[in-house]
Order: structure tokens, then sequence, then C-alpha cells
């Protein structure tokens, strides 16, 4: 579960445009193509973990669901001040169980050190047949499984994972997988953006490690052992 | 690809096949890990591997007639390997191992076992080990039959009594002189019984019989006449210690499943000694001579070397001659499986689908299987059916679809006949490939068939080869009816290819078109220039869609010969040879494994290569492999250069596509294209270096010219203060140039010049 | 584009059409599909955009490498 002042892969942007619960790759556009998806009643209650800013809940909440958001940041949370937003980290929610219809995470999933835990207290949150969404970075091609270790030291892409870590972790927390889409081109046209507005791709990386020669190794790894990409994805409680 | 394919495929690899000494011998002796132990000076492994198989190791290895050698690989090349020798060497060091078996629970049923030869006690082994309360009735006084026949020297007394002992003790009941007749016999109680008494023995069931009075006995179960009967050892056969234990252990089998009321046939394949599938090629295995051992047997150093001399055999005829099969460090048998997998589950590994998407199609490991099983057949399965279910990785072959895309959009393919007829005898058709590399090359090659080949028409387009190697079925058929439409619209011409890429899709897409190779053109009317020179012989590389392509393979080197050029074969050449690694798109699923399959071929011979595609030159000469073409041969100067020359890159190439379209309009009807040459008048002016920045930026001078004109005549531009200096861009396709340039008389300076694919909107919202 | 090298090339460049000093404005540069917006220098007349060296063989080329990239 992140706190924003972890997520510095998508906080580079963030003193003007927000942190990534912002402006993250597809922004609110693949959010809404995923939650369509799940077909939802028209007024659903729908849990968005990790909030951020607000601008999915916002959307959530003009769509006419009953949306509440939570998020570790209070900073992040007073952006919220007309929305239901609460402070608590995704292991525990305050909110009884069986209570909601959908739980939509962005970015984060990667992000949070105890993603099984996470998903395990989404599934109590769930009504049978409720709804996780997800979107986030995962490992698209892993040409050197030691090349994970250059990650480690760079934030947020150290929770990355394979697509197959993602749904074995999502199935074993008791969910079937209903849709999963790569979104690979949008995460790329981010990238893009990152090129434009910080100079180059190396920029990016030496602001996503903490030093000079670690970016060397980050942008030889992503550029060569490891491939990142991102998804949305659908899975339905069963069982 | 469902089940049943998949055995089918899995089925045709042979390589988990048995090696033939492993299944000439009827107990299935492992030689292979054996000798492979001992090779290692692991002589504890090897007695250990014996065991498994054999209860009385040293019986058998002082008696054995050894049918492995018959079947053995080695045998032709230096002789069989010794290893019965070999197993003897092992009891030495390692007899004391032997531990007592693992007996099972007892059992109630009680089986009878009928004389103490070597299969009766086989049987008799087999059965204690299973529970079940053994009785064995010998007539002599001692146990091991004709075991006593052999002289001292071979066989003693001790080792017998020691090996037999062992077997014994497992708590077998014996009974000593007692030869049973029909009478003794009914006083016995027993659910089973095992006949094992040899020939000429009595018959105290009164069995059936055969006319020549030995016993009706069927060769699988070993059931006689009598249901819970068995019969084996020599009253069956030449007496053979090794067939007695074959015959004692698969009776003792038998027995079981009597006993357990279970079928007694049920998949017992390949029980005995049986002809094994597997097959090793021996072609490049120098001889090696015996290592005999001493009369006290093999020293450990003389052992080891004796070892060494197993060839292990297997198969892997493909994966030795393919990158691709190599790098997922397994075999076909294997592979197939997992892209089974791959297909059959939902939760995808990008593993699989980039190994499906790696293999470059070329069918040869078909070729060297001695089961004829292509891989290529198997992957562009495979990807058809995930294009089908929308399995395939969207972004998996997208480049090069859009590559083809643009060759057959109208603003690139070019349809024409020579004198503004509707039809034509002859098409060229040149492949998009070659007009992308050399589209120079394209009015030369045009006008020398034209010299000899009436009413020809050209044709600039793709064949459609990356939909096929891509799986992606209906665009391919689309592609193929498009030119089928207008192959029929041109009356059926006869096609003239320069690519065998091509000549594959036509070929089987539409068998029913006529095609030929402009090599076979000129052959036919003697076109190949006379006296041209390379100061090296030249290794001829056929491209991998010209296997099985007589005609062509033959012209390219009839044409080598008129043209006075030394050449010579590769090792792998013609129906043996081998992808460049543009095959099946490859290149784009794997470029790392490209530039291995590229260093395997470029350093298979030390000449300068020949080939006649020009994808195989651009890649082969892309890794350093100095590298011709044939037309290079044919209409270029300064070889040696030409033979380093790196190919375009993918802009380059279309941009080379379009330029070849000129060419041929201008060429057939005299008119210039839209896209006209006007620009020649531009004179440059460029320092060495500025040639240098302009050739590793793949800038062309006439793309410089282009820039130059568009500005001097639009007056678009940009003007420096300070240098004076213009700066301008044009884009005439999909590439937009720069170009930073000042006027000195009559020519224009070069002072920079760039490109970037990006295209500017004008200004954002 | 950095504001120096932005504020450099501009006092360098004039509109070889019009003659008219150039101005920063954002426009959209796009490839295989994806635009962005990229601020650089235009004519203030006849808004023809400015690509230098720097710009094209730097950021651009890299987002061509990036879109292309399997």
């Amino acid at each position: 579960m992140p706190d924003c002042a972890r997520c510095s892969l998508f906080q580079l942007e963030s003193e003007n445009e927000g942190c990534l619960h912002l402006n993250r790759p597809g922004g609110l556009e693949l959010t809404n193509t995923a939650l369509a998806s799940c077909k939802l009643p028209a007024s659903a209650s729908v849990l968005d973990a990790a909030c951020g800013a607000g601008a999915t809940l916002q959307s959530l909440r003009d769509q006419g669901y009953g949306a509440i958001g939570i998020d570790l940041s209070m900073e992040m949370l007073r952006k919220c001040a007309l929305l239901t937003t609460t402070q608590a980290h995704c292991n525990q929610v305050p909110l009884p169980s069986l209570s909601q219809d959908a739980v939509l995470m962005e970015c984060a999933l990667s992000l949070s050190n105890e993603m099984v835990s996470a998903l395990t207290e989404f599934y109590r949150l769930l009504r049978p047949g409720g709804w996780l969404v997800v979107t986030d970075i995962y490992i698209r091609e892993l040409h050197d499984p030691q090349a994970m270790d250059c990650l480690t030291g760079s934030s947020c892409l150290s929770g990355a994972k394979t697509e197959v870590e993602i749904r074995s972790k999502i199935e074993g927390a008791g969910f079937s997988i209903r849709n999963w889409q790569d979104q690979t081109l949008v995460f790329k046209q981010w990238l893009a953006r990152m090129v434009f507005k910080l100079g180059s791709l190396d920029a990016f990386y030496r602001q996503l490690s903490a030093c000079e020669t670690g970016s060397q190794a980050l942008a030889n790894t992503l550029g060569n052992k490891i491939k990142l990409g991102y998804y949305w994805l659908s899975a339905q409680k069963t069982g | 690809m469902d089940q049943t394919r998949l055995r089918e495929l899995e089925d045709q690899c042979i390589q988990e096949c048995a090696p033939p000494c492993a299944a000439h011998c009827p107990v299935h002796v492992d030689v292979r890990a054996l000798t492979s132990a001992i090779a290692t000076g692991d002589f504890q492994t090897a007695f250990k591997t014996l065991y498994k198989t054999v209860p009385f190791p040293e019986i058998i290895a002082r008696t054995c007639n050894q049918p492995c050698q018959a079947a053995c690989y080695r045998k032709s090349v230096g002789g069989d390997i010794q290893v019965a020798a070999l197993e003897l060497a092992c009891i030495q060091r390692y007899d004391h191992l032997i531990t007592k078996p693992m007996l099972l629970p007892q059992k109630d049923a009680r089986v009878l076992i009928i004389g103490g030869g070597l299969s009766g006690l086989t049987a008799a082994f087999e059965l204690v080990k299973k529970g079940y309360q053994v009785a064995l009735y010998e007539r002599e006084n001692r146990l091991g039959g004709r075991l006593w026949s052999y002289n001292e020297d071979q066989l003693h007394g001790e080792v017998i009594h020691r090996e037999i002992e062992r077997i014994i003790d497992l708590g077998i009941e014996v009974h000593f002189n007692t030869e049973l007749t029909p009478a003794s016999v009914s006083s016995l109680q027993f659910d089973a019984c095992y006949l094992g008494t040899g020939a000429g023995a009595s018959n105290p069931f009164n069995l059936l019989t055969n006319p020549n009075h030995s016993l009706q006995v069927n060769t699988d179960t070993f059931q006689t006449s009598q249901a819970n009967v068995f019969a084996g050892g020599s009253l069956l056969r030449p007496p053979s210690t090794i067939f007695s234990v074959s015959d004692g252990r698969r009776a003792a089998i038998s027995i079981d499943r009597f006993l357990q009321n279970v079928s007694l046939t049920a998949s017992r394949v390949n029980e005995g000694a049986y002809n094994t599938r597997l097959i090793t090629n021996i072609s490049k295995v120098d001889s090696v001579e015996i290592v005999p051992p001493a009369p006290t047997g093999y020293s450990v150093a003389d052992a080891i070397a004796e070892a060494n001399r197993c060839l292990q055999c297997d198969c892997m005829e493909c994966v030795k001659v393919c990158e691709y099969l190599k790098h997922y460090g397994s075999y076909p048998r294997k592979y197939v499986r997992e892209i089974y997998n791959n297909l059959s589950i939902i939760m995808r590994t990008r593993t699989s689908n980039k190994m499906i998407n790696s293999c470059t199609l070329c069918g040869l490991c078909e070729e060297v299987c001695p089961t004829d099983l292509n891989m290529g057949v198997v992957n562009n399965e495979v990807r058809q059916t995930m294009v089908k279910t929308g399995k395939m990785p969207p972004s998996a072959h997208d480049f090069a679809l859009r590559d083809m895309a643009f060759s057959n959009d109208a603003r690139v393919a070019l349809n024409l006949t020579a004198d503004g007829s509707e039809t034509c005898d002859y098409l060229f058709f040149p492949g998009c490939q070659l007009s992308a590399s050399n589209p120079e090359y394209i009015p030369k090659l045009y006008q020398s068939l034209a010299s000899v080949l009436p009413k020809l028409g050209v044709m600039l387009r793709c064949c459609g080869a990356p939909a096929d190697w891509s799986g992606e079925q209906e665009l391919f058929a689309q592609t193929m009816l498009e030119f089928k439409t207008q192959w029929l619209a041109l009356g059926k011409p006869k096609l003239v290819l320069a690519c065998t890429s091509c000549l594959r899709m036509f070929s089987t897409a539409l068998p029913e078109i006529e095609t030929l190779s402009a090599w076979q053109v000129f052959e036919a009317h003697t076109l190949f220039p006379a006296s041209r020179q390379y100061s090296r012989s030249l290794a001829i590389h056929d491209p991998c869609t010209s296997r099985y392509v007589d005609k062509w393979q033959d012209a390219v080197r009839t044409g080598l010969d008129a043209m006075g050029i030394t050449h010579h074969e590769l090792e792998m050449s013609r129906d043996l040879t081998e992808c460049c690694g543009y095959g099946g798109v490859a290149w784009l699923a794997h470029p790392e494994l490209v530039q291995d399959i590229l260093k395997r071929r470029a350093s298979e011979d030390e000449a300068d290569y020949l080939t006649y595609c020009v994808m195989c030159r651009d890649l082969l000469a892309g890794q350093g492999k100095p590298t011709l073409h044939l037309l290079d041969l044919i209409f270029g100067e300064n070889l040696d250069q030409l033979a380093r020359r790196k190919g375009p890159d993918y802009s380059q190439r279309h941009e080379n596509r379009l330029r070849a379209k000129e060419k041929m309009i201008k060429l057939i009807t005299g008119k210039e294209h839209p896209m006209t040459e006007s620009y020649e008048r531009y004179t440059l002016l460029l320092t060495p270096e500025m040639r240098v920045t302009l050739e590793e930026r793949l800038i062309l001078v006439e793309d410089v010219q282009k820039v130059i004109e568009f500005a001097e005549t639009s007056g678009e531009s940009f003007k420096n203060q300070q240098t004076g200096h213009t700066l301008a861009f044009f884009k005439p396709n999909l590439i937009t140039y720069w170009v930073e340039f000042s006027r000195e008389g009559d020519a224009w300076r070069v002072h920079n010049a760039y490109s970037h694919r990006m295209e500017l909107e004008g200004r954002a919202s | 584009m950095s504001d120096s090298s932005l504020d450099s090339l501009k006092s360098q460049w004039t509109c070889g059409k019009c003659g008219a000093p150039l101005e920063v404005a954002s426009v959209n540069v796009s490839y295989l599909g994806s635009g962005y917006p990229v601020d650089m220098l235009v004519c203030k007349n006849c808004k023809r955009p400015l690509v230098p060296a720097e710009l094209a063989l730097g950021k651009m080329l890299e987002v061509e490498k990036l879109m292309e990239d399997k």
C-alpha cells in the first residue's frame, strides 16, 4: 500500500500535475474502460484503494456510484475535501465485510509490500460476485531473473511482478480474473511524456534511483533485461 | 492443436526413445547411464544402475551373451562397447553395497516356483518383494540349474552361491531334491505357479503342448493353457542367462496381475527386447579402438577409457543444426509439450510466446529429422491458433505487418505493363525487400529480363510472407486474393521472381501460377555478364526458402560459373541450408537470438558469402560478414565495398521502395513520377566529415537536395542572423529531413543535416 | 527544450519567409499514433516550427525508439 511519498515513479510529475493517482498512464479513460467491463449496478458501492488526490473518486461519484476512498497520505486526502475518504492502510480498511460491489486499485498494487494481505482484505470487503479492478505496471518480459535485483533500489519498481505472478496472487486470494488487458502502449506514451519533460529516459532513471551509477544499471536493465508493461484487469470474487 | 495432435507430434520426436543397447537388452539395463557414470570415474553410481535391473549382477556380467552389443552404434566405428567387462569392473569394486531390498507387506496368496534356475529364481525374487508367499521346488540338491555348466574360470561356484543366497535369504521357502509330478502337484496348496524347469523337463500340470512337444505359452504374458500356470526360461528358448532373468521378471508381473485380478495384457509394450526408434547419426564420429580388459578385469583408467568410447546415443539432429532449438535448452518433444501448454492455459507465460515467435520456420529441422518433424510447421500452426483465439500479443508482429501494409499501399505498389496494353505474358515481381534494399537494381534487372522476355510487365508489392509467418491467415489470404485479382486481369502472366520467399508464398497459396526465377532467365538466355572478378572464392549461402528448389539453386551456380566467379559450397548448403534469422519474423521476436543465428552462419566458412536473397545479404553483412548478392555481381561496381555495405534501416527501406517505383515508372512510361528528380540540380559542397555524418544518420545526398530545393523554391525556412545560414525541412514521405546550408556560388554548402520520424502536427491546442 | 537553449535559438533565428521573429509555442509532435505537446520555437506569423538538431537527435529519437521497442 503506497503512501505517495514512496511512489517516486509517478510522483515525478507531482509538482504541478499531481502524482500518479491523478496523472497515471491512461488516466480516467482507462479506469472507466476497466470499470465498464464489470457492468456494475447503477448505484454500486465502490472503494478506491489508494485514492490519492481523488480524481477517480470524483469521477466515480459523478457516475452515481457510492464511492469511498482510502489513502495513507493525509496530504493527499486533504485534496479530496468534498469526497468521502478516510486515512487507512489497504490491509485494514475500516469498512464492514461484504459491504462493497467493487474495489478499485490504481497503480498501487505492485507498490504494496503486502500484496497478499491487501488482496485478502479486499476479498473480505467484497460481496460475493463483487469486482476487483486493478491498473498497474507489470513485468512484460524478463530475460534475466537476476536483473530484478537492480530494481530493488528504485522505489516502486521493486514490487513489479510478471503477469503470471500477479494472476496467481489474485487467484490465490479467491478471485477469478475475467479480463486482463495489456496497456503497454499507454505506459509508453506516458514514458514518452517523461522524456520530453525531463530530457531523456536516462534523466528519468536518475530520478528513480538514488545515484548516477544506479541509473546506468537501471537504464541498462530496463532497456535489455526487463521490459515493463502496463495493464488493467478485472477479477470477480468467487467461491 | 488438440491432445491427439500433441501426442502425435510428441511421438514423432524420437529423442526420448531408448538407446539400442537398452532396447535390445531384455531387462533394459541402462547401459548409457552406466557408461556415463564410469566415464566420470563414478563406479558406484554405475553399479547401482546395473543392480536396479539385474538381481544377479556378477552372474550376468560373467555369462551374458550381450544382445546390447549387436545393436551398439559404436560397433562400426571402432567396435562395440565392452559392456559386460565394464559391469564386472563395477561389481568388483562395489558389490558390497548391495542391501536387502524393501519387501511389501505379506499377502495371503501363495506362489509355487518349479525349477531353481535363473528364471525361477528371478520370478521368486520379484514375487517375494511384492509380498507373496513363495515356495520353490528344485529337482537337484542345489540351486542355479544350468549355471553350474559354466567352467569355473568364467563363473566360479562361489559366485553362484553368493548371489543366489542373497535372494533366498529374503524369505523364499526352498524344497530341494523334489521333482514334482502331476500327483504330487495336486496335493500342494498354491494360487499361481511359475514353471522354469528348463528344456525337456516333465509336465506336471499336463499343459497343452505344440506339435513339437514344447509348451504352449503366450509370449507376451508367459501364461500357459492353465490360467494360473506360467512358464519361461530355457524351456522356451535357447539358453541365455539374461533372457532367463527377463522371462522370470515378466512372468512375475503376469502372476502379480493374475493374482490381483487385473488385465494381463494392458500397457505391456516394449517389455522384452525390442527395436528402438532412436537413430544416432555417426557420420561425424571418429573411430576409436576397443580398450580390452586385462585377464583380471579392467583397471580404473582402462574402464574409464572404454566407457568414454560410448557415444551416449541420442538423436538431437535438429538441435545440433538449429540455433533456435538449441537456445531453449531442450528438444522438440519437450517444446511441443510446452507450446501446447502455452496454448491451452489462459495464464500465458511470456517465455513460451516468445519461443513460439522466435522460430524462423525455415524447415531445416525437418530436413535433418529422421522422422521429418518440422517445428516450423508446428510453430506456424500455433501462431495461427494464437491469432484466431486472440492470444497473440498484439505487439508481436505489428511492425512487420505494418511494413507489409506499406508495401501494398497504392502509393507504393506498382502494376505496370510494358506497352500500355492491358495484359502481359511475363510479370516481373522482384519482391518488396529487393526494392527496399537495392532500388537501383530493379530497373536494371527489368531491362535485362525485358531484352529476352516478350511483353514483360512489372509488379512492385509484398507477397504476403509477413502475414503468413505471423500466423495471420486471414490477412495472408486477403493479400493473395488482391494479388490474384490483378494477376488475372493481367491475363495470367508467368511470374518472374527474384526472391525465394515470394516463390514459397506463391507456390503454396497459388500453385496454379507458373513461376520462374530471374536467375533461370539469365541462365537460359546467357545474360550473365562474362569475366566478373572477385578477389576470393565465394561460399554460397542459399536462402532458407530455396530449400528443395533445385532450379533456382542450380541457376545461381551456373551463373557464377558463367561470370567466372570462383565459388564453393558451405557444409550446410542447398537442402541443408540455414536461415539467416529473417524468416518467420524471428528478428522481431528475438533479435538477440537472431544475432546468434547470424554468428553461427557467418562463422561456418572464412570465405566471403554469396547469396540471392537481399535480407540474407543485409543481415549477414550487418553482422560483419562480407556478403554479396548475385545482383551485385551482375550490376555492381567495387565489389569489395558492396560486400561490406550495411543494409538500409527500416525507414530507408520504405523510401527505397518509393524510389524503385519512381524509377520503374520512368523507365517504362518515360514519364516523371510526381516526385521528380529536379532536385539533382542543387550541387552540394560536403566536407568528408559531413559525408560521414550523413552516412551515420542514414541521410542520402538526394534527401539533402530535396530539402534545399524545397527551401529555395518555397522560401519556407529559417535564417540565422549571425551566420547567415538557412535552416529548412522537407518531408518526402515518412521521415522529416532538416538541413542547415548556405549558398556558395553555384553550389550549396551543407553545415548540418538530421532527421526525425516524429511528425509535427502544428500547434497543440 | 530547456528555456536557455530556446532563448539562445530565439536570438539566432528568424523566419526565412516573412522575416518575423520566433516565439515559444507548444507544438504537437506525434509518432505511431501517439501525440505529445512539446515547447519549441515557431514563426510568430507563419507558425512554422523549428526543430533543432538537439531535439531531433535527442528527445525525439529517444521517443521514436521507445515507441518502436517491443
